[in-house]
């Protein structure tokens, strides 16, 4: 492409007027269920927080930007600040390359779900429950080894199904806010 | 234009929904959880998130569509 053509092609925004809406709503959504505490009982007395899937979804719908405004909205009301308003950004960003270049490569929908369900639980035990838990052992309230795996491992496998199934559970109600029936990522 | 100026409102409303958040947080929830302990507090949060659910169906609609100018 030479200069003159790039130059007069319209300029692609940083983020669309959609991505930005999106980041919006999930980000309400987000800071809602955190600041409310309205959350599901996981295994008494462990609990989900709703606002923490979130910034995975926004990544999922809107992109690895709407996914790191939406992480920080849900770090704003956490009892640890300093932990959520770094990770769960994070979790925005990885979410969405995973989904974007992974599970939207599996092209049939019947082989995408379980793909889709064995990389979320892999990505819940093996990158989100380590970085979390390593985070708050830097703050002082467990050591790292055994925390994870074993001594919360139990926790975070179940919350890895949980996760599982909430996330197909809203993709499936929306699919085309996700992409999902064109198998093509919407941002 | 009207394209520019519908980001710039999205991004009016981000920067002030933060303002909000901070607020809340500093003046009542203070890092805590207030209403874990309702009564029925899972199908409270269930139907939170079915009001997000729409909202977001909502926007993905409204800035999708084509325009009828």
């Amino acid at each position: 492409m030479s200069s003159t053509e790039a130059e007069s092609q319209p300029r692609k925004p940083l983020l669309t007027s959609r991505q930005l809406g999106l980041a919006a709503a999930f980000a309400a959504a987000a800071f809602a269920f955190r600041a409310s505490g309205l959350v599901i009982t996981l295994a008494p007395p462990l609990v989900i927080d709703l606002g923490a899937l979130m910034p995975c979804l926004a990544g999922m719908a809107a992109g690895p930007i709407a996914g790191i405004i939406v992480g920080i909205a849900r770090g704003i009301p956490s009892g640890l600040p300093q932990v959520d308003l770094v990770l769960q950004p994070v979790k925005g960003i990885y979410w969405a390359y995973v989904y974007k270049y992974v599970i939207l490569r599996v092209k049939d929908p019947k082989k995408r779900w379980p793909v889709f369900w064995i990389v979320t639980w892999l990505l819940s035990f093996f990158v989100e429950a380590p970085l979390f838990i390593f985070a708050n052992s830097l703050l002082g309230f467990y050591p790292f080894y055994p925390t994870w795996p074993f001594t919360l491992g139990w926790y975070h496998a179940l919350y890895g199904v949980y996760e599982a199934v909430i996330f197909s559970v809203v993709i499936a109600a929306l699919p085309s806010v996700f992409g999902w029936k064109e198998g093509k990522a919407p941002w | 234009m009207a394209g520019n100026s519908r980001t710039a409102l999205y991004v009016a409303v981000l920067v002030v929904m933060f303002i909000i958040f901070v607020l809340i947080r500093e003046l009542w929830q203070k890092g805590g959880k207030p209403l874990q302990n309702i009564p029925g507090v899972d199908f409270w949060a269930i139907g939170l998130l079915v009001v997000f659910l729409i909202l977001v169906w909502y926007i993905h609609k409204k800035t999708t569509e084509p325009s009828s100018k």
